[in-house]
Order: C-alpha cells, then sequence, then structure tokens
C-alpha cells in the first residue's frame, strides 16, 4: 500500500468509471491522468481491443476499448468518453471509458471475491466488487486487463510446445 | 573545496583513460609509422594524470604515470618502435591506473612494483647504454641568483623540455590569494600550462611557508615547477603571480639569443633585475650545441597546444558530459522562443478571456511542448562508436591469450542510438565479440588445414535499415552446427529427440539462448564466464531487440540484432488511404507513379488472381494498400492511380495509395506492447499538425499481403547465387554500357568486335533505318529500345558503337557512355528481366544490368534488313529429334545455349557440371547423338569429360564440341587432345548450330561453310 493517499491508512482511493451500466474501479494511484479523448488514430489488423494510438505530449501511447476488453460491447465515443492513462509494464496505456465517475475510499477487506456468475473474461481481470451503500463498484486488476498475449519469446513457446 | 577539486581531477582522469587503449591499438598497428599525433594524445593524458596527482599527493598514480610518461615519450620521438610488448605493458600500466583513479582512497595499496619494473625496463631496453643512466637520475636545478632555492625534476623530464626548447620555471604559488582568490582553480592553472608545456613537479611547499613571515594561517603555499615555450616576459598569460615567486631554472634561449628581461620590465625584482646570466646548473645540464632552433620548437609547442585541445574536446564526449549537434542546440533555442511566444499568447488570451485564442494558446503549446520534447530527446542520441571502441582491445586480448590470429572490422561507428540503448548494448555486444573469437574463429593451424586464411576475420558492423538499427557481428570461423546444439539440448534435457526432430535450423540455432545451454566444449575461461548467451538475449529483449542467427558449418556465423529506433530520424513520405495517412521511409521508396486512366491498361496487369505493375522492363507485384488495410478508398473505382515503388532490397513492388503528401523527417516512436505482433508497421510518429500517423514497414506489409511467395523464392535465389560465387565459377566479361542514363546494360565481350565513340550527327536515319558510315559500308544499327520495352536513348548522351558479328555480318548496337569492361563471377538472373532483346540480368557492383541478347535483337530489330538468318533447311522431323547433351556450369550460358538448340528443334539434356553430365549420359546412352560441353565446370572439367567419353568405348565416337570464353590456341590444342572435334566460342549461335547439324547430318560441310565465312 502506498501512504499517499490522504484517507486513512489503510484506505484504498478508487477511481470509479462508467462502462455502459455497470460501474468499474481501478486503484486511483495506478491512474496516471485522465484525458479526452483526442484524435485517434486506428491501427488495422491490432487486436479488437485496441481502438488506436494517440499522441500524448509527444509519446505514442495505445489506447484499449475497455469495453471490448472485457466484453462488454464497445465504447460509443461520447462527449463524457474519456481515456484513462495508466502505467502498465514500464509503458502508458490509454482506457477508453463511457464516463468517469468520482473517488471512492475503500477499506481493501470490503473489496470481496467476485461472484462466480460473473463473465469469465471479466472475473479474470477483477481484484474482486466492493459494495458501499447502495453502490456496487467491481474492482479491476490492472495488470491483467493489461496484459498483452502478444510478442512472447518464440523459441521457448516451440520448444514448449 | 579539496573534494571538488579532487572529483574534477578524477573525471577529467576517467575521461582520458576512456579513450587511451583505442588509441595504444592503433599506435601498435601503425608500428613504424608513429602517429604523432596519436602518441601526444596519449601522452598527454598520462602527462595530466601525473601532474594532478602531484598534486593531490596520490603518490603512487603519480609515480605509474610518470614512468608511463617517459616511454610513450620514447615512443612519441621514435626512439622506440611500437610492438605487442610495448603495447601489452603501457595497457596494462593504464589499467592499473584506471583502477587507482576509480579507488584513490586505497591508492598507497595499489601494487605496482612490477608495472613500474617493466616500464623502466622498457624504457631502458631502448636506450643506448650511455644514457640508461638518464632514467633514475634527478637534475638538480637553481634559478639564477637563489643559492637557496633547489629544484630537482627527473632527468627524463628536464631533457624532453630542453629538447623541445621550453624554459623551465619555478613557481611559488599561494593557493589562496594566487589562485583562489582570483577565481581559478589549481587545475585551470594545470591546464593553461598543459596548452603550452609541461608540469615536471607539484608540492605543497613548506620551506617556502617558512620564507613568507606574514599571515602563516592564511595561506597554502604551492610549489609548481613546470616547462613551457612561454618566456618569461609572457609568462602572466599563464599564471598571475608576482615576479618575485616566479625563478627561471633554464632559459634554452640564453646561449643563442640575447638575454632577455624577465617579467616585466616595470617593477624589476632584485635578484631578477639584470638579465639572467648563464644558469649555473650541473654539467650534465649544458644545452647541446645542437639545440633545436626557435623555429622547430615553436612548431612542436603548436601541435603540442592543438593536442591538449583535441584530447580535452574528446574528454568531454565521456560519460558525465554530452556532446550535442549545434543544430539542434539552434533548434532547441528557437522551441523555447517559440514557447515564450506561445506563453505571451495564453496569457493575453485569459486577460480577455477568449475561447477561441485559448484554445489556439493551448494547441500551440502542446505542439511545442512536442517538439520540444522530441528535440531535448534527440540530444541523447550517442554514435554507437562509444561501445564499438572498446573491442579492439577485448579481441586482440582474446585472441592473444588464446593463440589466435583475429582481425577486427569494424563498420558504421557513427549510427546513432539512444544513449540507454549503448548503455545497455555494451554488454551482449562483448559476450558476443568474445564469443566469436573464442569459439568461433578457429586458431591458424585448424584454418590453414581447413583450407582458409590463417587470420581469421570478426566484424562488427551497424547501420540503419527499415526503421530499425542493425547490428551484426559476424565471423569467418567454424559456424554453428545446428544438429550438434540440438542433440547437446536433448543430452541436457532441455527437450525430447522427437522435437529436436521437428525443430528448424533456425530454432536450433536459438537453443544457445536457452538458460542452461551450453555445450561441454564450449566452457572456456573466456567465455563461460557464468554469462551465457540466455543473459544476452535477456538483456536485448529488455531493449526491444531481436537477435537472428545465420551460420554455415565451416564457413562462420551471423549474428544480428535488430533494435527499434527508438528515436531515430527518418526522412519518410507521407501517403494516405481514405482519411489515414502513413509514413514510408525514404530509404524504401524507389520511385513513384502516376498512371492516368488511359495508362492503366497498359501498366497493370493481371496474372492470376494478381496484379502486376509493368514498369519499363520489371513486372512488379501491385499491392492496393487500402484493400489490405480494409480501408475504402476516396477514389472510385477504376481511377487514376498512384503507385510508390518500394523496395525491400530483395522484394521490389508496387504500393496503391491514395495520395501522396510531403516528404518529411519524422521522429519515429515505438508503438505499445499490444502492437508489437503487428510486421507491417515499423513504428509510429508524430506529424506536424500533432496527430500520430503509423511507419511502414515495408517487408512486413509485403508479407502481410502474402508477396510471401515472391519474396522467399527470391530469397532462395540470392542463396544459390551465393553459392554459385562461392565455387570455382570461370569469370565472365562483360561489356558495360548504357541505355538511358539509369538503365545499365551489358554485353558478353566475347561477341563483341569492336566499340567506336560517334557523334550523334553520325547516325543517319533513312527511312526508319538507322545506319552509319563505317569504313567504307553502311553498318545497321540497332538500340535495345528497338525490340524491348526500356527508355529511348536520349539524343543528347555520349553515344558509341559496339560492333557485333551476327549471321556473318557486322551490325552496329547503339548505347551510351560510360561503357567499361568487368570480369564478374555474377549469375545471370534469366527470369526477372528477361524479355525480347534481353537475355536476363547480372548484379554488377550493386546495380542491375540488363544482359542483351544480340540475336533477338538482331531479328526483331532487322527483321526486313536481309540479315535474317539463312534459309536454313528445316529442321528435325516431327518425331525424331538430335538430341543435345550439354554440360556448361553457368545457369546463363547453359539456358542460352539450350534455347538456341531447342528453338532449332533440337532435344537437349542439360547438366550443370561434368559429372553430372557424365551420369546423365550414361543414363541416355542410347539417346545422346552429340555432346556440347563447357571447358571450366566443377566437379568435372570439359576437358575431363571428353576425355572419359573418348574412354568409354559405349561413347567413344559421339560428336563433341567444347565452348569457351577463353579460346587462345593452346585452350584449342587442349581440348583437341582431350578429344574435342570442335572448339567454339561461347554464344556463337550460328556456328554451333552449324556444327549441330552437321553432326545430326542435317547439312553438309558446303553449306556450313557458307554460313560461317
Amino acid at each position: 500500500m502506498n501512504g499517499e493517499s490522504h484517507t486513512s491508512d489503510d484506505a484504498l482511493l478508487l477511481a470509479s468509471f462508467a462502462l455502459g451500466d455497470a460501474v468499474f474501479g481501478i486503484d486511483a494511484q495506478q491512474i496516471q491522468e485522465v484525458a479526452k479523448v483526442g484524435e485517434i488514430t486506428p491501427v488495422r489488423h491490432a487486436p479488437a481491443c485496441v481502438i488506436g494510438i494517440r499522441n500524448l505530449r509527444g509519446r505514442v501511447i495505445t489506447v484499449l476499448d475497455l469495453r471490448i476488453r472485457l466484453e462488454l460491447g464497445s465504447v460509443q465515443i461520447g462527449h463524457d468518453s474519456r481515456v484513462l492513462i495508466v502505467e502498465g509494464e514500464g509503458e502508458p496505456v490509454g482506457l477508453l471509458v463511457d464516463r468517469v465517475d468520482d473517488m471512492i475510499a475503500v477499506k481493501p477487506k470490503d473489496i470481496m471475491p467476485a461472484p462466480p456468475n460473473v463473465n469469465g473474461v471479466q472475473n479474470r481481470n477483477l481484484r474482486g466488487v466492493f459494495r458501499g451503500g447502495k453502490r456496487l463498484v467491481a474492482v479491476l486488476n490492472l495488470a491483467t486487463v493489461l496484459h498483452s498475449d502478444l510478442g512472447q519469446g518464440v523459441t521457448q513457446e516451440k520448444l514448449n510446445a | 573545496m579539496e573534494d571538488e577539486l579532487l572529483n574534477e581531477f578524477l573525471n577529467e582522469s576517467r575521461e582520458h583513460l576512456a579513450t587511451i587503449e583505442t588509441d595504444l591499438l592503433t599506435i601498435e598497428e601503425g608500428a613504424a609509422n608513429v602517429d604523432e599525433d596519436l602518441v601526444n594524445k596519449v601522452f598527454r593524458a598520462a602527462h595530466s594524470i601525473k601532474g594532478g596527482s602531484g598534486f593531490f599527493g596520490l603518490t603512487k598514480v603519480k609515480e605509474l604515470a610518470h614512468k608511463a610518461e617517459t616511454v610513450l615519450d620514447m615512443l612519441r620521438s621514435g626512439k622506440m618502435v611500437p610492438n605487442a610488448e610495448i603495447t601489452n605493458v603501457l595497457l596494462a600500466a593504464f589499467d592499473k591506473l584506471r583502477e587507482m583513479v576509480n579507488n584513490v582512497a586505497n591508492q598507497e595499496q595499489a601494487d605496482i612494483a612490477d608495472l613500474l619494473v617493466a616500464l623502466s625496463g622498457l624504457a631502458s631496453s631502448y636506450l643506448p647504454a650511455d644514457q640508461k643512466a638518464s632514467l633514475t637520475q634527478s637534475v638538480a636545478l637553481h634559478p639564477p641568483g637563489d643559492g637557496q632555492t633547489t629544484v630537482t625534476v627527473p632527468q627524463v623530464d628536464f631533457d624532453r623540455a630542453r629538447r623541445s626548447g621550453q624554459h623551465v620555471y619555478c613557481v611559488d604559488l599561494d593557493l589562496i590569494h594566487d589562485i583562489e582568490r582570483k577565481g581559478r582553480t589549481v587545475l585551470s592553472v594545470f591546464r593553461d600550462i598543459w596548452e603550452s608545456g609541461e608540469i615536471l613537479d607539484c608540492a605543497v611547499n613548506y620551506v617556502a611557508v617558512g620564507d613568507l613571515n606574514s599571515q602563516l594561517g592564511n595561506q597554502l603555499p604551492l610549489r609548481l615547477v613546470f616547462a613551457t615555450i612561454v618566456a618569461p616576459a609572457d609568462i602572466g598569460v599563464l599564471i598571475e603571480v608576482s615576479e618575485e615567486k616566479l625563478k627561471v631554472l633554464f632559459d634554452p634561449g640564453q646561449t643563442t639569443n640575447p638575454p632577455q628581461p624577465i617579467i616585466t620590465p616595470v617593477a624589476p625584482a632584485q635578484n631578477f633585475a639584470a638579465p639572467p646570466p648563464p644558469v649555473p646548473l650541473s654539467v650534465a645540464l649544458a644545452p647541446p650545441p645542437t639545440a633545436p632552433g626557435p623555429a622547430t620548437s615553436t612548431k612542436q609547442a603548436v601541435s603540442e597546444t592543438q593536442l591538449s585541445t583535441d584530447t580535452r574536446t574528446a574528454a568531454a564526449a565521456g560519460d558525465r558530459t554530452l556532446r550535442v549537434n549545434v543544430t539542434l542546440l539552434e533548434s532547441l533555442m528557437n522551441l523555447a522562443g517559440e514557447l515564450v511566444l506561445s506563453r505571451n499568447q495564453l496569457r493575453a488570451a485569459i486577460a480577455q478571456d477568449d475561447d477561441r485564442s485559448l484554445t489556439e494558446a493551448d494547441q500551440r503549446i502542446n505542439q511545442v511542448t512536442s517538439e520540444l520534447q522530441d528535440a531535448i530527446m534527440q540530444t541523447r542520441l550517442q554514435p554507437i562508436g562509444t561501445v564499438f571502441g572498446k573491442f579492439p582491445r577485448v579481441v586482440r586480448d582474446i585472441a592473444n591469450a588464446l593463440g589466435k590470429d583475429v582481425q577486427l572490422d569494424i563498420h558504421g561507428r557513427d549510427v546513432a542510438l539512444d544513449k540507454s540503448l549503448i548503455e545497455g548494448l555494451s554488454d551482449p555486444l562483448t559476450h558476443m565479440v568474445r564469443n566469436a573469437v573464442d569459439h568461433g574463429i578457429e586458431t591458424p593451424e585448424e584454418r590453414t588445414r581447413a583450407g582458409k586464411k590463417s587470420q581469421g576475420t570478426v566484424r562488427l558492423e551497424a547501420r540503419h535499415e527499415a526503421g530499425q538499427i542493425v547490428i551484426e557481428i559476424a565471423d569467418d570461423g567454424k559456424g554453428l552446427d545446428p544438429r550438434k546444439l540440438g542433440k547437446s539440448a536433448v543430452k541436457k534435457g532441455l527437450m525430447t529427440a522427437e522435437k529436436m526432430a521437428e525443430l528448424s535450423e533456425q530454432d536450433l540455432f536459438a537453443l544457445i539462448f536457452l538458460p542452461g545451454f551450453s555445450t561441454a566444449e564450449q566452457v572456456t575461461d573466456i567465455s563461460g564466464r557464468g554469462v551465457g548467451m540466455d543473459v544476452v538475449k535477456t538483456n536485448l529483449d529488455r531493449l526491444g531487440g531481436k537477435v537472428e542467427i545465420h551460420s554455415v558449418i565451416g564457413k562462420g556465423a551471423l549474428f544480428r540484432i535488430k533494435l527499434p529506433l527508438t528515436l531515430a530520424i527518418m526522412p519518410s513520405l507521407i501517403v494516405s488511404v481514405g482519411r489515414e495517412r502513413f509514413a514510408i521511409p525514404q530509404v524504401n521508396v524507389e520511385e513513384l507513379l502516376h498512371i492516368n486512366v488511359e495508362d492503366i491498361a497498359k501498366r497493370i496487369d493481371v496474372i492470376g488472381d494478381a496484379e502486376v505493375l509493368l514498369l519499363r522492363d520489371r513486372i512488379l507485384p501491385l499491392l492496393r494498400f487500402g484493400k489490405l488495410l480494409g480501408l475504402a478508398s476516396d477514389r472510385p473505382p477504376n481511377s487514376e492511380l498512384e503507385v510508390a515503388v518500394v523496395t525491400t532490397g530483395t522484394l521490389t513492388y508496387g504500393l496503391v495509395v491514395d495520395a501522396f503528401h510531403d516528404t518529411e523527417e519524422i521522429v519515429v516512436k515505438p508503438l505499445g506492447r499490444h502492437l508489437k505482433g503487428l510486421h507491417e508497421y515499423a513504428g509510429a510518429t508524430i506529424l506536424g499538425d500533432g496527430a500520430v500517423a503509423l511507419i511502414l514497414d515495408i517487408g512486413g506489409v509485403a508479407n502481410k499481403a502474402e508477396l510471401v511467395a515472391v519474396a522467399k523464392s527470391l530469397a532462395t535465389h540470392t542463396t544459390i547465387e551465393e553459392s554459385q560465387t562461392t565455387r570455382t565459377e570461370e569469370l565472365q566479361s562483360l561489356l558495360l554500357f548504357h541505355n538511358a542514363p539509369d538503365e545499365l546494360c551489358a554485353t558478353s565481350l566475347a561477341s563483341v568486335l569492336r566499340i567506336e565513340r560517334i557523334k550523334p550527327k553520325q547516325v543517319e536515319t533513312v527511312a526508319g533505318r538507322r545506319t552509319m558510315q563505317y569504313r567504307g559500308t553502311l553498318l545497321p544499327l540497332v538500340t535495345l529500345a528497338d525490340v524491348a520495352q526500356v527508355k529511348a536513348i536520349s539524343d543528347d548522351s555520349d553515344l558509341v558503337v559496339i560492333v557485333t558479328n551476327v549471321r556473318g555480318r557486322e551490325v552496329g548496337l547503339l548505347g551510351a557512355m560510360p561503357v567499361d569492361v568487368v570480369e564478374t563471377q555474377a549469375a545471370i538472373d534469366l527470369t526477372t528481366h528477361r524479355q525480347k532483346g534481353v537475355a536476363g540480368s547480372a548484379i554488377i557492383g550493386n546495380r542491375i544490368a540488363m544482359v542483351t541478347d544480340m540475336f533477338e535483337l538482331v531479328d526483331g530489330a532487322c527483321a526486313d534488313w536481309g540479315i535474317l538468318p539463312p534459309a536454313l533447311p528445316e529442321a528435325s522431323t516431327a518425331g525424331k529429334k538430335f538430341v543435345v547433351l550439354l554440360a556448361e556450369d553457368s545457369d546463363f550460358f547453359r539456358a542460352q545455349v539450350k534455347r538456341y538448340l531447342e528453338e532449332d528443334g533440337d532435344a537437349v539434356l542439360d547438366a550443370p557440371d561434368g559429372e553430372s553430365a557424365w551420369e546423365l549420359l550414361l543414363e541416355h546412352l542410347d539417346e545422346v547423338q552429340a555432346v556440347v560441353t563447357d571447358i571450366e565446370m566443377p566437379r568435372l572439367t570439359g576437358l575431363g569429360l571428353a576425355q572419359r567419353i573418348r574412354a568409354d568405348s559405349r561413347t567413344a565416337k559421339l560428336p563433341i564440341v567444347g565452348l569457351s570464353s577463353l579460346a587462345g590456341e593452346e585452350d584449342i590444342a587442349r581440348g583437341k587432345a582431350a578429344g574435342f572435334d570442335d572448339y567454339q566460342v561461347k554464344l556463337d549461335r550460328d556456328q554451333l548450330l552449324a556444327w549441330v547439324r552437321i553432326h545430326s547430318g542435317q547439312l553438309s560441310a558446303s553449306e556450313t561453310a557458307l554460313l560461317s565465312n
């Protein structure tokens, strides 16, 4: 736990956002910034969840449609859509979401395991579910969300094939 | 302050030491041709280390540096000729110095005794007996009129100063008043002195403290003994000090020049009021009668001054400082200016609360910031030479240790990479270079036994290629044995034997990157240091690099590292399809074509379901980029086309896009890891308007479009070509000439009678036929464009007429200067450029030359000129063909001759060498009726084949004709002796056909005589 949040020591600050009707959250510390969608250059032949690349102050970052990634349809880019810039394996990646909500301070112990009937893809990418009052927030595991199945060592794979 | 100074000195010393290794090796290479500048540079380095260490009381460092300096001085003055022994000792000494500098706290404990002995031994062994003593002796110097002060300096140093016509001074400085309070540091004073001379000694001088009776606590006296060409009168340039503190110990001019006043005459000091009398030095010090004249000494001093500046700039390129291109710096300045303007714009916008100006300012700042960031990132680009620089030493040391003779060739030192990449590459490259010398290159004995040059070569090369940095480490050693690697992996339990059998050669090579993989015989002192290729791989992976291995057993191995260009700048062509823009690296672009609607049918063709582009004499695959991307084109179907002819070097194709835009210098940005699998893109770039465009990887795009099949067959073709050239294939003499300036042509020199330069007006065109008057007759002229799809010869070119004999008549082929004759082993490609009049193409010195087919040319161009082939009787009847066995190793000649024969109605069995021709003959004993053979062939020569045929009763009666491009009297005699019935010059179609016809009984001897008149 990074001790930088302004809430009590063991609290986790979640940034919550909407994907369709569902509310998700990720550890706010992992978000570098929230950007408007901006001009996205599509990349043909890229994995479906990659909607394109974007200029972020001189860096070219990959933007993933988080809804496609989690098999929840796709984001319709509109007035409220935002790109969350997060750091994954040493490079910034943009996550396109429908709407950014607010910050919620939660205690890690209040994050429950995800119910088993949650879709496989989503389940694999969830850290758990937080329930506060009437809100239900699915807390994402950023590491698995950002994991790319591409570009692994070819040799090793072939040998183990 | 002391610490800061010490650090400054240590850093400076490290920078000096960083480049010394390479310099010493270069000096050794030069042997007797001593590169004086370089020796001077190294000498300076040793000298400044000595000087500084004296000041800081680093006695061991000083002592070692001093001895090294002495040896270097002997190299410099030519008393010693650089050799391996000297270099070894010097390298060891500088290694030790580096070690001590890096650990000054413990320099006292360093063991330098052996090195001192070795250095002194070197120095003394090169000195005449009577001078040996000077190495250990010191001389005592007294300033004139000052009995109290005695300064002793090593005699070698003094001799050197005297030789260069330098003055020797002693100065007692007060560190506080004379240096610090004047805003200087000891090191800066040292540097000024080094510009023009040397520091002989320096020490904090407690004797002097006693003399200066006031403010003891406020003084830090330092005695400095130095030699310089600067005359006493001008010494203020070097050091500002009151004259009573400065004493002249030795004045080189005093014997020949009139005495000169010391310092300024304005305030003459007591001791030095009069010009200095002759220096009362010890006997040994009397200046030699051949004291150097002022001219020589000045010259030397000047060159030394420049050198020390050079050394310093070189040192500035070291670790802690960075060299930045001035243009880059200027663009940074401009951008900073832009930024200020944008800020003002922003302020104004905020003050006026104007949304539109605010947005504009935002955009502007956004763009400037991006550009500024790019520019700053570029300052990090460094030449890879900084890494390559250490390899001569690495290779030399390993080769020496293993008793191997290895030459290291380095190319592409200037290729610039990001500083971080450079740092990350250092270790993997070192390991691979070590491996190449250790495992790759054999011992001289092994090499000689294998028929190789005893000296092995390791090649290290860096270059830009298709948006990547390619680094190659190649050796001509024994190569990697894929099966051996596989077996070893099985033995170590890394995989099963079945799996091994499935692996391709590439996969087997890649085994060496597996952790824990190392064949037993591979472990040696040199490379087996616990760092394996797996670590190399891991390091390179971290940098985003890929390694390829190519190897031929017995020939050598090639490791190719491809690194993404994270910061490189590439001139690129911006194209668009639909609304999307893409960048194509300019290196891949051959030409841009605009094809009008009416030309489409002419220029674009369909073969199978593939579109091809007809470009002059070439047929290129055509790729509609929009279709490949699944993008809707802006253009209606069947409208005009924009085609970029792009090439990867091995594969050239036409890429159809919607529009061409500018060529821009783009900065390559890597793509994120989610996109790493897309080989059609080499990266992305940010265009002038801030939008992102993808950079195309032309090879990757071709693969994606499955032009790969073509690429592959081309690649196979190249390998065949390569393997052929390594064979002992005979040289072909080709006459090179030009058609259009960019169209290189070649014709077999054997068929050329004469070459004449002519003026355009000599060419007379009458009724569409081109002729010229030549030696009293009319010479018909043809050009390649008469028959082939090539450009017409331009009228203003320098014309040449290549006179050849076609069917007994002289015909001139018009070409353009320059012409050249080359002897080449290049294989002639019979397909790619084949068209009427062009037999094929050959690659001559990186250029493609079209090889002409004179018969086709003349037949095509002069069909109605009456130089048609004489009406030969209808060749063989339909049923029974005359069967000719053809042995010829050159694909080109074999295909040509075969074509002649087949066109003439004969059946041809062809073989690429004598041995396979013999086998073929035995298989077709009953069919073969005549043998046509080349002379020089691998495995079995034409002569050998003829002897064998004659020796075997079954074939002894077969007619044999030998074909050769070399047909001297002697050759003919040898051919006849071996059993040839006839001997002909290659590619004389009519002669050959006539011969065949005689032997097939289709033509009488008299008719033949008529034919070949």
